[in-house]
């Protein structure tokens, strides 16, 4: 009987209890037990034939990624996590990052995943803040290892979506030209440019969009705005690395995951987003003559001259506030709070807060800052604050927190004047929380 | 000192300490007590227990994993396939022999020799084509032509052109 | 060395282990033998074989070698073979065992009951815990595998082994024998009844018991975790509401026939006891909850009892009942704030009670009434309750309010000040001021840094500080100017006190008294340097110079001729004072000044201390045996009024005659006892205006610190309404007095008159400072 000569010739790989194979294999690259797998049915039948997901999971939480159990309940995948699947998704993404020949769609749709994997990142935990997190490791790896993001065919799909987003996480960091790389400035230059041209022009900030970087007055987040920002802003921070050098935001990945800021991974009960204490935040601006002749100069004719950032007396200016914050109760908000309240959260976890706080601006500017920050659908943190000084509201902010709950790279927005006026002016902010002993610039001044 | 006898009848004499680094025998001694009487090893013949007694000597003294721990340290722990340079001179056997040092850890549960085992078994299996693989364990394709088909689309994920 | 604890039996080793390739059938058949050896016989021992032999079947039957030998396998099916697929069938036989196992103990309990219940139960956990470990043991492997897969892929109802005998014990033994009224749970419950009652028990028996509910209880989510769910459902809560209906009905008995007092020490007990319990067999979770449950029951359901009798125990000085009283009532919430409120209210009534009784001893009423006599009894309420408080509330807090509240109501007000605020603090000062007198009997008496620490206890009561301070700064005047001050040391230590109850700017002048005093004596000693090698320089002379801001002195307001005797050395002095400080001015205070005058007229000679306006009447006599009134009038330009009063006195001391109608001779018969005759008595007119000065000195400060205030306010805040002005102007000036509204209001319209604040156009009560 030919099953009789199977017996005899099986392999030893198959005399070992299944287990222990199994085992052994948890130890194997994804793409090893793959081979395995082809090489004979009981191969087969041990890899891809089990009636549970206990190698798969076991293959997954070893690559390592981080186990997507740990994130908080509301935020997680509904049903029971396909642990093979979600590594093929993984794996497939990185080989379409590997290889030369990749379409556009399969660009996407690695982009996609990595999007995925960043927000998948398990919260910083007391105790373990530096511990980094597996999933936003291998991200950069890849990207890092293969050049993905600066494939040709990408190039064009600057306005996309999720490429916008996957760049507005890494915030530039892959972006590092040496001094003598000529084509790296350039496109460092063109980046500049068009991040100027979306931040600065009037016409992207309306009612329909909360005069905010969004789409909707819902929260669907503009990341093609998120993007801009970051960039303007942290360019122009690097221009001037003198000028407060000691306190920056933190950026790139793991500046992204939940409770990363400083002193929030044992945060106070009630104040979720990590609000209370101590902010620095970089404000950028026009002249406001410039914005207006780039806006609506007879050049352009209302269609903005991006040549105009080129011009030799352009300017943009930057300006450091440190803010220190407090939570109210929403029954004591102020009588000078005129803000738009936020609807409801859908998270009944994460009710809508309001805060209070001071600020310090140059030549020890003080003033009183109001705002609420709120959980909106898909998860998106929220701020809209004001700032009131000589008895006045003047700017009102909208803002969205990158990455998690209470991230290191804190809240990336726009502010404008309070009642939107045809004529007021709009700029880029980035707001991140520092410990309490940060060093100080605006109160130093302010205390002499 | 504790007496071992083995499958093929094979008496050996062997430190209390080296010994319990199976914790089969450490659970015994504690729950049965100590005597003279000896321990029958039913699995484990007496080339391979000279084997394994080996490595136990090597290792002794060194701290057991607790019970409780091996159930989620290893889900944390980064996937590696590292093994010390004695361990891995240790380990540098026959196909044969390999595996029965596996079963034997396995049956008499000692861990860290467990791991060794496996480790080197996924590191023979590393970046080896299905063939390579089949020929390094001397498997036999019984897949058909449209199995093989099949099994290809199935691996299309992890192919890397 | 090894030491043999188990002696084989090789009769245990009838079964020859099956081969690696048995069926479950045989397999099972060889295990189960073993599995019921360790589960009953276990003290009978077993061999290293035996234990060896049922490890490896186990063992084999979860890796037999047939797991890989089916050669139908096809994908999807599924070909988990090994520990994963033979694992259920160990798993399941082992369930059938226990539950086999178990009918037996379900049957034998059913005869038992309370005591030979608890008794059999807890032989028979004890024995099948043990077996149950080291079945748990032998099949490691199960544990190691299968059992971890299922829980991994999240089934339920699968354990370890060891887990799984106790879900089994539970749900075939244990709620077996609790379905027949909680039996089990009862049994305990009544003896914990017995030991109430004051029965002996054995606790280890009963400790024993509730462990084994402890143990019983099972985390799903988390199967290390200990769970209290079975304790809970099955003991605590029936204990509690046993606890409950226990000490209602004993407490209803007990008071019915025992005081309150009594009532007091029992539950004191009760609760002590109960709380030890906890610790001996109960899991130490149980705490918080029967410590609450006995509180409402043994102290809540009586408060109102134990409220009710707290004045009487009070006004007996029930010490140790009180301090019981209070350690239950603080037990419970709000349980102390109807003690509180008594206590505040006794306080009041021994204050009023202690004041009213000092009027009718004394025969003079209010008005002259003695300021120690006064200070003393008030004292005395304090201190009796003071110690009230340490020793029986424990300092607490809540009763240190009530007696401050009490005594600020009594200090200030009571029979002895009738409507006036300034009555107290003026006593307070003059006592104040007598201890800090030379000569002061108390001071020899008793330690007189405690009298002034006792004077500083009343002071914090004080309301109207700033009538205190008017006092005290009027005697402390005299004390320097009449050098009658008992110590410097004492001086500065009152002061200092004073300082530091209400901050520097309250004794600010007071210090500055010190410092003229200082400053005078020295100028004294430069001054007579300077005329030292004056010969008609005869007079003795000392001066002091006083600033008049810091003084509470007011220059006479009638004219008086110096006397040429001592002209020319006033003369000296102001100008040697001129061409020191040019540019000051002296104001001479011949009120105060006083002389001594030696008599040539007399054989015997005499030394008269005198006023200077007495001595210059007496100088008079220099020259004359008898002078009119209306003589002296002119010589001295003494107003009549206070010259009558002089002379009054003078004849009084016999040193004038007046035999005549305002005829005044010297007396050339004068005699006296003393050679230094005192003549300088204060005059009547000056000690009946002393007070209503004071006061109407004290009334204008005020007025000056309302507006100081107010202008400070607007200062910081540019405009306020009138309300939250008058409410801040109270606030900030309360320390010092109760300022009166209308008094605000008046220094509001002063202030607008002066064009310090101003309207805002358009409003009637928002005002604006004016910068």
């Amino acid at each position: 009987m030919s099953t009789l000569m199977a017996v005899t010739t099986l392999s030893r790989v198959f005399q070992i209890p299944s287990e222990i194979t199994e085992h052994a294999l948890t130890l194997c690259h994804p793409r090893d037990v793959a081979s395995f797998s082809q090489t004979c049915r009981k191969a087969r039948g041990l890899v891809y034939g089990g009636p549970d997901q206990y190698l798969w999971r076991r293959l997954f939480l070893l690559f390592p990624f981080d186990d997507p159990r740990q994130i908080p309940p509301p935020f997680q995948a509904d049903g029971q996590f396909n642990w093979r699947k979600e590594l093929f998704r993984r794996m497939e993404a990185q080989s379409i990052a590997c290889r030369t020949s990749s379409t556009l769609e399969d660009l996407l749709t690695a982009i996609e995943t990595f999007n995925s994997v960043v927000c998948s990142a398990t919260p910083v935990t007391w105790g373990h803040e530096r511990v980094s997190s597996p999933n936003l490791l291998w991200v950069v790896e890849v990207l890092q290892s293969t050049n993905m993001l600066r494939s040709p065919l990408l190039l064009p799909e600057w306005s996309n979506q999720s490429l916008a987003r996957l760049r507005a996480y890494l915030a530039l960091t892959l972006d590092e030209y040496d001094d003598d790389d000529v084509a790296g400035k350039e496109t460092l230059r063109s980046i500049r440019t068009r991040s100027r041209c979306q931040v600065y022009n009037l016409r992207n900030y309306h009612q329909g969009n909360d005069w905010g970087p969004f789409n909707t007055t819902a929260g669907e987040v503009n990341w093609i705005h998120i993007e801009s920002i970051i960039n303007v802003v942290s360019m122009n921070l690097s221009d001037s690395p003198n000028d407060w050098p000691d306190t920056r935001p933190r950026y790139g990945l793991e500046a992204t995951r939940a409770y990363s800021a400083p002193g929030t991974t044992a945060l106070a009960t009630g104040d979720w987003a990590g609000i209370e204490g101590h902010w620095r935040r970089y404000v950028c601006f026009m002249d406001y003559r410039d914005l207006f002749a780039f806006n609506f100069g007879s050049r352009g004719r209302g269609q903005q001259d991006s040549t105009y950032f080129d011009t030799p007396n352009f300017e943009e200016v930057v300006r450091l506030v440190e803010l220190k914050l407090t939570l109210i109760d929403a029954q004591a908000i102020p009588e000078v709070y005129i803000l738009d309240r936020f609807p409801d959260s859908p998270y009944k976890h994460y009710p809508t807060l309001y805060f209070t706080g001071s600020s310090w601006g140059i030549q020890g500017n003080e003033a009183t800052i109001v705002g609420s920050v709120a959980m909106s659908e898909g998860g998106v943190v929220r701020w809209r604050f004001a700032s009131i000084a000589n008895s006045h509201i003047q700017w009102s902010s909208e803002g969205v927190q990158i990455g998690g709950i209470a991230s290191a790279f804190g809240v990336i927005g726009t502010w404008t004047g309070i009642r939107h006026d045809h004529a007021d002016p709009v700029g880029p902010f980035w707001l991140y929380k520092v410990e309490d002993d940060h060093p100080v610039y605006m109160r130093a001044l302010m205390d002499n | 000192m504790v007496h071992l006898v083995t499958s093929d009848n094979v008496e050996f004499v062997v430190d209390k300490e080296v010994v319990e680094r199976s914790v089969l025998i450490k659970n015994m001694l504690e729950d049965v007590g100590e005597s003279d009487q000896s321990i029958p090893l039913a699995n484990v013949s007496s080339a391979v227990l000279r084997k394994v007694i080996e490595y136990c000597e090597h290792h002794r003294g060194e701290p057991l994993p607790s019970a409780d721990a091996d159930q989620n340290q290893d889900e944390t722990r980064k996937r590696t396939t590292d093994i010390s340079e004695w361990d891995q001179k240790f380990i540098t056997v026959d196909q044969e022999m390999l595996f029965e040092i596996i079963l034997a850890a396995n049956y008499l549960d000692i861990k860290s020799l467990l791991d060794v085992g496996c480790k080197t078994v996924a590191n023979m299996i590393k970046g080896k084509t299905p063939d390579e693989i089949r020929r390094l364990f001397n498997i036999v394709n019984d897949f058909t032509p449209e199995e093989e088909a099949q099994i290809k689309k199935e691996n299309e994920w992890a192919e890397d052109r | 060395m090894s030491s043999s604890t188990t002696t084989t039996t090789p009769a245990n080793v009838s079964h020859t282990m099956p081969p690696a390739s048995a069926d479950l059938a045989t397999t099972w058949a060889f295990l189960e033998e073993g599995v019921d050896h360790i589960m009953t016989k276990l003290q009978t021992g077993v061999s290293y074989s035996k234990y060896m032999s049922l490890y490896t079947v186990a063992y084999n039957y979860c890796t037999s070698s047939r797991m890989h030998n089916t050669t139908t396998d096809t994908v999807g099916q599924g070909s988990r073979t090994g520990a994963n697929l033979m694992g259920s069938d160990l798993y399941n036989n082992l369930i059938r065992y226990f539950i086999t196992h178990l009918k037996l103990l379900k049957d034998q309990s059913d005869s038992l009951q309370d005591e030979a219940l608890l008794r059999y139960y807890a032989s028979e956990w004890d024995r099948y815990t043990t077996g149950a470990n080291y079945i748990n043991r032998l099949f490691t492997y199960l544990n190691r595998h299968w059992v971890k897969r299922e829980r991994d892929e999240g089934r339920k109802g699968v354990y370890p082994v060891y887990t799984l005998a106790l879900v089994q014990w539970k749900s075939n033994f244990f709620l077996h024998v609790q379905s027949k009224h909680t039996k089990l749970a009862g049994a305990i419950l009544r003896l914990i009844e017995r030991q109430r009652n004051g029965e002996t028990i054995d606790q280890g028996l009963v400790k024993k018991v509730v462990d084994s509910f402890v143990s019983l209880g099972l985390d799903e989510s988390d199967i290390n975790k200990a769970s209290l769910d079975v304790y809970r459902e099955h003991l605590e809560t029936p204990f509690l509401d046993a606890t409950e209906k226990y000490y209602e009905q004993e407490s209803e008995a007990f008071l019915a026939e025992s005081s309150v007092s009594d009532y007091l020490k029992k539950a004191e007990e009760r609760l002590k006891e109960e709380e030890d319990r906890v610790d001996r067999y109960l899991n130490t979770d149980t705490r918080k909850q029967l410590v609450s449950k006995c509180e409402h029951v043994l102290i809540r359901q009586h408060s109102d009892l134990m409220w009710e009798s707290f004045q009487s125990l009070l006004d007996f000085d029930k010490d140790e009942d009180l301090q019981r009283m209070y350690a239950l009532l603080s037990r419970i919430p709000e349980g102390l704030e109807p003690l509180r409120k008594k206590f505040e209210e006794h306080v009041k009534k021994a204050g009023l009670a202690a004041v009213a009784k000092l009027l009718g001893e004394g025969s003079e009423g209010a008005d002259s009434l003695d300021p120690k006599a006064y200070v003393d009894a008030l004292l005395e309420v304090h201190r009796k309750n003071s110690e009230t408080v340490t020793r029986s509330f424990r300092g607490e807090a809540g009763f240190v309010a009530s007696l401050d509240k009490a005594c600020r109501e009594f200090v200030n007000r009571n029979s002895a000040t009738g409507s006036s605020t300034t009555k107290s603090p003026e006593l307070l000062a003059k006592h104040a001021d007598m201890l800090l007198r030379k000569n002061n009997k108390m001071a020899e008496e008793e330690d007189l840094e405690g009298a002034l620490n006792r004077v500083m206890v009343l002071f914090k009561y004080i309301e109207d500080k700033d009538v205190f301070q008017t006092f005290y700064a009027t005697k402390l005047s005299k004390r320097l100017i009449h050098g009658v001050s008992a110590s410097d040391e004492s001086e500065a230590s009152m002061i200092s006190k004073l300082k530091e109850a209400c901050g520097f700017e309250y004794t600010n002048k007071l210090q500055r008294m010190f410092t003229d005093m200082s400053l005078s004596k020295d100028l004294t000693d430069q001054f007579k340097e300077r005329m030292a090698n004056h010969e008609d320089m005869d007079i003795n002379f000392s001066i002091m110079v006083l600033g008049t801001n810091f003084w509470p002195l007011s220059a006479p307001n009638n004219d008086f001729i110096i006397p040429p005797e001592i002209l020319p050395t006033y003369d000296r002095f102001s100008k040697y004072y001129q061409t020191k400080h040019s540019g000051r001015k002296l104001t001479w205070l011949w009120n105060y000044s006083k002389n001594e005058l030696r008599t040539n007229y007399l054989n015997q000679k005499y030394i008269l201390m005198t006023s200077s306006y007495q001595m210059s009447v007496l100088l008079q006599y220099n020259k004359h045996d008898t002078l009119s009134l209306e003589e002296l009038i002119a010589a001295t330009a003494i107003s009549k009024d206070i010259l009558s009063q002089v002379l009054t006195l003078l004849v009084k001391a016999k040193v004038l005659i007046n035999e005549e109608t305002d005829q005044y001779d010297l007396n050339p018969n004068f005699k006296s006892k003393k050679i230094r005759v005192n003549l300088n008595q204060p005059i009547k007119a000056e000690v009946k205006a002393e007070s209503s000065e004071v006061l109407k000195t004290v009334d204008e400060d005020r007025k000056y610190v309302i507006q100081a205030t107010i202008v400070r306010i607007m200062k910081a805040r540019k405009t306020m309404k009138n309300q939250p002005l008058i409410q801040e102007v109270i606030s900030q000036i309360s320390q010092r007095f109760a300022p009166k509204i209308p008094d605000i209001k008046k220094a509001i319209d002063t202030l607008l008159e002066k064009e310090y604040i101003e309207r805002v156009d358009g409003t009637r009560d928002t005002f604006a400072y004016v910068a």
